[in-house]
Order: C-alpha cells, then structure tokens, then sequence
C-alpha cells in the first residue's frame, strides 16, 4: 500500500458533482501539485482529505485507516496538516501563541493541573513554549513572535500559517495555494521554504496553485483536475505538453504550436 | 526574558519584573483587599457590607460568564439558569426540616430533600456541582448550532428553568420562594469565592485551554485544522462557568435570604451581559472591574434620585432617573470606548511598572 492514497472519491454537493471519481497516490517525501482552472474542485479535495467535508464514496488510505469518514480534528492528529486558501490566522493572538495552539491536542494534561497551577502543567507549557519559539526561529519568524498576528505582513502571514500546520507535527502537508498574493521575491522565498521543510522535516507535500511558474519549477509530479474529474498526471515537462491540459486551460480553440 | 537581573528599579523602568518579583506583588495585592475587607468588617456600616458582598458576588459571576462570551466568543444568553439552579440548590440544603415545613405550606416538599440538611460550605460545592450538571445536559444541543441560534437557544433554556421555578412548586415552593434563609454569606465567603474564581479562571485562560479556547473564537475551522476538536474546549468553558455561576447563586440567597423565581429573570443575563461588553469581553480585569462599577454605581447613583436644592427653586427628586443616567453612562461607555474600558487587555504588574515609572519619573519614553 502506498504511503497515502485516495481511490475513487467522490464528493456530491445535490447535483453538483464537484468531485469525480479522484485517485491519486503520494509517496513518501514527494513533492506533487494539483493543478486546475478556477472552480475544478482542487480545493474540496484538499477538504475532503481533511476531514471538513466527507466524501460522498470513496476511500482515503493513511497510515493503514481509512481515514474517509475521520472529523478534521482527528485527521490533524493522524499526522496531516493543512494551510488555508484565504489565510485563517488567530489574528487577536500572538505569532507564538499561534503555533502554541497547534500543541495543544498532543498536550498530556488536564485542565485541573491547569486551574491549580500545578508544576507538572507548567513543566508542559514552558516546554511547549520552548519548542513553539525554537520552530519560530528555525522558520524565521521569531524576531516577531509577540507581535499579533494580525499585523503581520501579508507574506509572514502565509509563512506564519505553514509554521503553525508544521508545528502540529505532520507527515503530510497540504498547502492550499501558498503563493497567492506573493511578489516574485516571496515566490521564490517560499519555494526554498517548502523544499527545506520536505527536506529537513522529511514532510511528504501536496500543494494546490495557480502559478505555474512556481509549480512547474517545485513539484516533482502533477495532477490536473478539470469539472471535478482528473484529466492528467505526469512530470512537470509531461503536462506542459499534454493537449487536454491546454485545452482546460486556454479553450478547444486554441491549436497547440499553432 | 534576558539574564540581566539588575536592581529591582532598574529592572522596573524597563517593565520586566522576574516570576518572583510578581508573585510578591500577587502576595502584596492579595493581603491589600483581606486587609480593606478586615476593615470594612469590623468598621463599615451595615449599607457598604451589603454592597461589598454584592460586588464580589458579580465579580464571580461576570468572570466566568466571561469566560464563555468573552474568551469562547460564544453568545451564550442563559447563565440565570446556572444561578437559579445553584441558588435552589444551596437554599434547600441550608435549610432545617422544621423551616421547610414552615415554607412549604401548599406543596409538600419532595422526600429526599426535606429531610436533609447540609453545612453552607458543602452546599455551595452542591450548588456548582448542579449548575455544572445541568449545563453538561444542554451543552449537547446547546454546541451543535453557532452564533445567533446559539443565543436562542441557551435564552430558552434560561426561560424553561425559571418557568419550572414557578411551576415546580413541591420543588422550589413556586412563586411563593423560600424564606428565611440563614444570612451565611460574608466578606469572607463572597471575596473568598469571587477571588478564588478569578485565580483559577486567569489561570486556565492562560494556560494551553484557554489558547484553544481563544483560537475556536478567533477561527474554529483553523482551530479545527490544528486539532482541537472545539466541543470539548467549549463544554470545559461551559461547565466551570456554570459551577462558578451556581456557588455565586448560592451565595447570593444566602446574602438576601429569600429565594423567588423572580430573581432570575432575563434581567439578571443582561445586566452581566452589560458588565462584560462595558468592561471588555474578553477581559477578566474588564469584567472584575465592570462587576465592581455596577454593582457600586447602581447604588452611588441614588444621588441623582435626591431632591436638588438651587436656592431659588428645589428640583423634587424623580425616582427612576438613576436608570437614566446610568443608560447614558453605559451608551457614553459605548461611543468612546468600543471595545469595553479594557478591550481585551489584561491588567498585568509590568505595565503598571513601566506607567508608573514613565508618569513619576519622566523616563522609558524617547
């Protein structure tokens, strides 16, 4: 069985069929784009594998479960994280408690300990603190860990959200269009970033995005998703020529080469 | 916090006070209040008891009513259910045989309950074990909606428990209350359990619970993606609020000696929601603050109902018009300060350090 897989999902919204019949599966330590007009479900899938939306059929293998029917909290907990399109920060709390939440679920404490101020609780929030601050600065965001994260800079913001999934210890990540909004310099920024994090952190990463520059120049492999369906898979050179991935993206007017 | 430990001035123009430093201080600020409660207990008249026993009776409840509005974000609209509860609770369990019988003079008080008799220290602890058990039994449905139907919903579950109040009668004695309730509470126990509540709940909010607590405010489907499932945080919150809720009920029929189903209307939700916007949702500096003007103004206001002599012509006193000026206060409160007096801020030794080294000493500023 491989590392993670989805086979034949579907996902019914009343007659809309938002996503059809989806396989795919990832390999340990790859790096994979989904690619696909607006609209062609990339994000439900991502959804879907994370628990916010069940799927209508289909099964989602992880670590030996099926992990199809899990709530989004236990599939975080199963080691899947996941970033969000429009950036979903705790804005009214601090960079450092941002990533101090994501150690909350793995935390072996009761809240007793925690009224009565017991040192064995302490022991644990210093030391999430601790680790929270090291992951900061090892993502370079700790020189602004007690700013609020809502006045963070639009990119730290996006690289807040990778440091706070990453923080919850995951052995896949899913990115949902991590470079939207970004200049050329964030872009590439973020693209060594996501490559240190599979590398260092030996995090297996699947990323949704529209530029193509970026995908095509960081994924190993790619998925293309039109109406719900998957239309093609390949190398990043592969898709580039693939005649019905022109097609889903430029119209059937337009004659490749032509 | 850096290794440096200068001189304690020092170290307090630059606002950062060791673990130490702030616990003296805690220590300090905690012997400060038994010492002002020593002396209103001895030498304040029976009025200024009244109204401190009243103060640290909102105080408990504005707290940890806080902690569900204010730290959740959820608009829940029922905690006179959890203070009718505890204040029954508590009641019914002070009271001798003998006084029940005297009360019960339509419907015979059920079995169990008028037999026994407890001491009033264990009767609170009954009174927040009620409250909390009862809140346990509706957070299932209560927590399965968000938002407005939320507040629907725990307003009606508010309304049921005072209308079973009434209607309850071989329970609660109906419309006609309990009377003659021994005066149990205190300085003691009312500032012992308002201060006790604002210890632990400080403590839990800032602990990892309360973060998730305040991540599922700020975003849950976030708060979701990091791993908490928010029914728990949410029900933690719901249920310490209710306990706290219901031993501040207790204390309160124990201060006013009588019980009636009229104590617990809606008026009593709202006034703690007006405690906790004005004070800062959020905040429990706000809500220990906004408990404390509340329950002093309702009465420092009296002033205002006074004739007014202006040597030429006397304005007779107009009875009701310290709820006029205290609507202006409040919409005065709303205009300028949004967010309540403390916002979301929190009163903490460091800031105080560094306001006052800044006003005294001219220092710390460019």
């Amino acid at each position: 069985m491989s590392f993670f897989e989805m086979r034949h999902v579907i996902v019914q919204f009343g007659g809309l069929c938002a996503v059809c019949d989806f396989s795919i599966a990832l390999g340990a330590g790859e790096l994979v784009g989904l690619i696909g007009p607006n609209g062609a479900g990339k994000t439900t899938v991502f959804n879907t594998i994370t628990g916010f939306i069940t799927p209508t059929e289909g099964d989602i293998f992880w670590q030996g479960q099926n992990i199809a029917a899990f709530p989004a909290h236990r599939v975080t907990a199963s080691g899947i994280a996941r970033t969000f399109q429009n950036i979903r920060l705790f804005g009214d709390m601090s960079v450092l408690e941002n990533v101090m939440v994501s150690f909350h679920f793995s935390m072996e404490s009761n809240f007793l300990l925690a009224m009565t101020g017991s040192s064995k609780h302490r022991g644990l929030e210093a030391e999430i603190r601790e680790k929270s601050r090291r992951h900061l600065d090892e993502l370079g965001l700790g020189h602004l860990a007690s700013e609020k994260a809502s006045t963070l800079a639009y990119g730290q913001q996006r690289r807040l959200e990778i440091a706070r999934a990453l923080a919850t210890g995951p052995k896949l990540l899913l990115l949902d269009e991590p470079a939207a909004g970004m200049n050329p310099i964030e872009t590439i920024e973020l693209a060594a970033l996501i490559r240190l994090i599979r590398d260092q952190y030996g995090v297996t990463v699947f990323l949704i995005e529209h530029d193509m520059k970026f995908v095509m120049g960081l994924c190993e492999r790619i998925k293309v998703l039109d109406y719900g369906k998957s239309i093609a898979e390949g190398t990043p050179a592969e898709i580039q020529k693939d005649i019905k991935v022109i097609k889903a993206y430029l119209g059937s007017g337009y004659h490749a080469g032509g | 916090m850096s290794d440096f430990r200068g001189p304690a001035g020092a170290a307090q123009i630059q606002g950062n006070l060791t673990d130490r430093q702030k616990t003296m201080l805690n220590a300090a600020a905690l012997l400060c209040v038994l010492g002002i409660l020593a002396l209103f207990n001895q030498y304040g008249s029976e009025y200024h008891v009244r109204i401190l026993n009243n103060m640290a009776i909102f105080v408990t409840l504005a707290v940890s009513y806080n902690l569900v509005n204010g730290v959740c974000g959820i608009l829940h609209l029922g905690p006179n259910a959890f203070v009718a509860i505890g204040a029954y609770t508590s009641a019914l369990l002070t009271m001798s045989p003998a006084e029940k019988q005297l009360n019960f003079i339509i419907n015979q008080l059920i079995w169990p309950l008028s037999v026994v008799q407890a001491p009033f220290a264990l009767s609170l602890v009954a009174a927040g074990v009620m409250a909390a058990l009862f809140a346990f039994m509706i957070s299932f449905p209560v927590f399965r909606v968000r938002g407005d139907y939320l507040a629907i919903v725990t307003f009606g579950f508010g309304e049921v428990v005072r209308v079973l109040c009434n209607a309850a009668q071989s329970l609660t004695n109906g419309p006609l209350g309990l009377k003659n309730l021994e005066p149990y509470t205190n300085l003691w126990w009312s500032w012992g359990i308002a201060i006790l509540t604002i210890v632990s709940i400080t403590k839990l909010i800032n602990s990892s619970y309360g973060r998730a607590m305040k991540a599922i405010r700020e975003d849950e489907t976030a708060a979701r993606a990091m791993g908490i499932d928010p029914f728990r945080p949410l029900l933690l919150a719901f249920l310490i609020s209710a306990f706290f809720s219901g031993i501040a009920g207790g204390l309160l029929v124990h201060l006013i000696t009588t019980v009636s189903p009229t104590l617990f209307i809606f008026t009593l939700t709202f006034n703690l929601l007006i405690i906790i916007v004005v004070g800062g949702l959020g905040s429990t500096t706000g809500a220990v603050v906004g408990a404390m003007l509340f329950a002093w103004g309702g009465e420092a206001l009296r002033i205002v109902e006074n004739p007014v002599d202006l040597g030429i012509i006397v304005i007779p006193g107009i009875p009701g018009m310290r709820m006029v000026v205290f609507s202006l206060i409040l919409m005065l409160v709303i205009i300028f300060a949004g967010h309540g007096i403390f916002g979301r801020r929190e009163f903490n030794w460091e800031q105080l350090a560094r306001f006052l080294s800044r006003g005294g000493k001219r220092v710390g500023s460019p």
